[in-house]
């Protein structure tokens, strides 16, 4: 059998992260790289599947105490993901922060804060989500995170007051111990520090200052050609009224842009094809505009989805490797507002390794159907979290019984404590039994 | 060398964290990423025993790194290599006949315990020139095997399944009129079933409201015993080892059961309260208030 090469090896130890039980990521990292021993060809293979662990475990990341923002947690998930945002760019939602912000998945760094706000429509439901959900967290995970996302897009950033300003503040938006950190070796990063799941202070506390302009002087500019970047104020204005036309499902021409701005059905639109609603991912109507004037500055209009869906997650982790176990629980609801269902998947996971190894793995899925209206005074998301609620109890209460269950039947049925004559085997005599053989057939 | 054994830990540690429903997948892997380490690997991490089948006799046996040789393994109704003879390694003659015995011994306590299954034992020699001396000194395996098949059409959805598989490794050593046996046990455990949980909302109608899911608990434990024991002829082997392993058995029954249903049981309640903390801080609130009247009664 020939030998894989040092890349192929590299790709098999990554995929092992997937399998690694709650709170134990850094011991098996540590474990594939002590076995691959090459970091440099180790890391890079296993950015993409730590990012993938991360997203689908929940990570809780902690955000310190920032202007008019109490310290406080938010989780990473595919959910989470600032809509519009991929690769190199990806950025992540904090939405109790109202802001969005880059993670290193090596180094567990948070960076480059920008502001996030949702329209007001999909705000208003978000938060009722978010509050009910929290209270709902809060009462059953004693150590639970809670997030309720939604896949609309934000509003555009508020203009910066004029270009120069924008210039001078950009440097604020990233202090020097950021940028050293984004741009350290994640090798290097990784060797000097095991990563851990805590997130401690290693971001300085000016990087968690959010910028007071968004950065449009970034060096970096023409990459981020995602964000909208406009130039003026009265752009701006025209964005907004834009984007509230479009709230109101209402198509204008847009007569009232400059000159120098294209007409947007002369400019290519894409005129896209309304998806099936399951799809609301690719529902998404995108008016593109390229502006001749600044030159490089590329504009894009605000970006709006149909029926955005909304997920609600919790996280609960307890570790205790000096006792020998970890657990997570995990939940997530998805809000569809277009098929008119809630649907969820709870996981919970077990690992008690003390002279062994006993993993207790779940999946359940539910579904109910989205109230449509308030009753007795309910509003439509506390509904929806009171049979979350209701749902998880349930489970909770079966799990409890499968115990049961298992222990009592399916245990037994496999070995009994002790023999039918409720005697231990009488080995002097086992000679003179008949043989199990003859028992077989004599049971038969 | 000391770096060495660090890989060898590492790759032992990581089989003691992922997920034992995936360990002969995972083992593979680690031979592939390290295959000087392979052998060792294969000789130090249980897997799943294998269902063999040996049609000279018409009967099943049990596959495991001890009576493997190559693609092949020992049956031990026929002690023939199967599916293909490769010549491996045989017991001596004396020891075969011990191994008769043993075989037909366990499998009368696999029907009095497991009531089904299959079981195989297997002994080889520790000595260069086996047969010569009057004390032997040999080592072996007991192994047991029962798998409880996924239900029916017939039987309940939530009917659980699950496999059971244990090795009992153990060396002898004659001494006079006794001997010593130093074991090592390793029980596998897999239970499974299904879960419906779902919402009861008033008016709403049934088929609306879905719920489904699975639960697995998997794992694997080792535990380790040296016993002595009084030995008068060589078929009394036959009664200490089966003693040796119906107790270790009992004991890791034991505390497989308070570990899969208790620890895991409450780590779930420990993520999760089911009655909401605020009840249970009333809770704690009333508990503390009686434990204060009480005590102020007792005063």
């Amino acid at each position: 059998m020939a030998e894989l090469s040092l890349e192929d090896k590299c790709k098999l130890a990554a995929k092992f992260v997937e399998q690694s039980p709650a709170g134990e990521i850094n011991d098996v990292i540590n474990d594939i790289r002590a076995i691959i021993n090459d970091d440099e060809a180790l890391m890079p293979q296993v950015l993409p599947t730590l990012r993938a662990y991360n997203l689908a475990q929940l990570h809780v990341v902690d955000h310190a105490a920032a202007e008019g923002v109490p310290a406080h947690s938010s989780i990473l998930s595919e959910a989470n993901i600032l809509p519009g945002t991929e690769g190199e760019n990806e950025r992540y939602v904090d939405a109790e922060g109202k802001r969005s912000f880059v993670f290193d998945h090596i180094t567990l760094a948070i960076s480059d804060y920008q502001p996030y706000e949702l329209p007001e429509e999909e705000e208003s439901f978000r938060s009722a989500l978010s509050q009910s959900l929290t209270k709902y967290a809060k009462n059953h995970f004693p150590s639970g995170q809670s997030s309720v996302s939604c896949s609309q897009y934000p509003l555009l950033p508020p203009t910066p007051p004029a270009p120069t300003s924008a210039q001078a503040s950009a440097p604020a938006s990233e202090s020097p111990s950021t940028t050293q950190l984004a741009e350290a070796d994640p090798v290097a990063e990784g060797t000097a520090e095991p990563v851990t799941d805590v997130i401690t202070e290693q971001v300085n506390e000016g990087d968690l200052e959010p910028a007071p302009t968004p950065a449009t002087g970034d060096v970096d500019v023409d990459k981020k050609d995602e964000l909208v970047r406009p130039e003026s104020l009265d752009q701006l204005d025209e964005l907004v009224e834009e984007a509230k036309e479009e709230e109101e499902g209402v198509k204008t021409p847009k007569e009232g842009t400059k000159p120098d701005v294209t007409e947007v059905d002369d400019s290519g639109k894409e005129e896209k094809v309304l998806t099936p609603p399951t799809a609301v991912e690719d529902n998404v109507e995108t008016e593109e505009q390229k502006e001749p004037v600044g030159g490089a500055v590329e504009e894009r209009k605000q970006e709006k989805i149909d029926n955005p869906i909304c997920t609600l997650e919790i996280v609960g982790n307890k570790y205790n490797p000096n006792n020998f176990w970890t657990g997570r629980w995990r939940t997530k609801w998805i809000v569809d507002k277009a098929s008119g269902q809630v649907n969820g998947d709870i996981n919970v996971d077990v690992h008690y390794y003390e002279q062994g190894n006993v993993q207790l793995a779940t999946k359940h899925s539910a579904s109910f159907p989205l109230p449509t209206e308030e009753v007795g005074g309910q509003s439509i998301a506390s509904q929806i979290v009171t049979t979350i609620s209701k749902i998880e109890t349930a489970y909770h209460l079966e799990l409890n019984d499968v115990y049961g269950e298992l222990g009592d039947k399916a245990f037994r049925a496999l070995r009994r404590a002790l023999p039918v004559t409720r005697q231990k085997m009488d080995w002097e005599k086992v000679t003179g039994y008949s043989l199990g053989s003859d028992l077989t057939k004599a049971r038969a | 060398m000391a770096e060495v054994d660090l890989t060898f830990d590492s790759l032992l540690d990581l089989l003691r964290r992922l997920p034992p429903t995936r360990v002969e997948e995972n083992v593979n892997a680690l031979c592939d990423l390290a295959p000087e380490y392979a052998d060792d690997l294969l000789g130090n991490v249980d897997q799943p025993l294998k269902v063999l089948a040996d049609g000279e006799k018409g009967r099943e046996f049990l596959g495991c790194d001890y009576n493997r040789d190559g693609d092949s393994f020992r049956s031990p109704w026929s002690n023939n290599y199967l599916p293909t003879s490769t010549g491996g390694p045989v017991p001596s003659s004396r020891l075969r006949e011990l191994e008769v015995s043993l075989n037909a011994a366990f499998d009368t306590y696999r029907e009095m315990y497991f009531e089904g299954g299959i079981s195989s034992v297997y002994l080889w020699d520790l000595e260069d020139d086996p047969g010569q001396g009057k004390e032997m000194s040999f080592a072996g395996v007991v192994l047991m095997k029962k798998v409880l098949s996924t239900p029916s059409s017939d039987q309940p959805e939530t009917t659980p399944s699950g496999s059971w598989d244990s090795l009992h490794v153990f060396e002898c050593q004659e001494r006079g009129r006794s001997a010593k046996y130093k074991l090592t046990s390793t029980v596998m455990l897999v239970l499974e079933t299904k879960t419906l949980a779902k919402a009861d909302l008033k008016g709403v109608d049934e088929s609306e409201s879905k719920g489904k899911g699975d639960v697995t608990l998997s794992g694997s434990m080792t535990r380790q015993a040296e016993v002595d024991y009084p030995l008068t002829n060589s078929a009394g082997h036959i009664p200490n080892i089966g003693r040796m392993v119906e107790d270790m058995e009992i004991k890791m029954r034991n505390l497989l059961s308070s570990v899969y249903f208790g620890k895991t049981k409450d780590v779930i309640n420990e993520l999760r309260s089911q009655s909401g903390l605020e009840m249970k801080s009333k809770e704690d609130l009333l508990r503390a208030e009686l434990a204060g009247k009480l005590g102020g009664r007792r005063a």
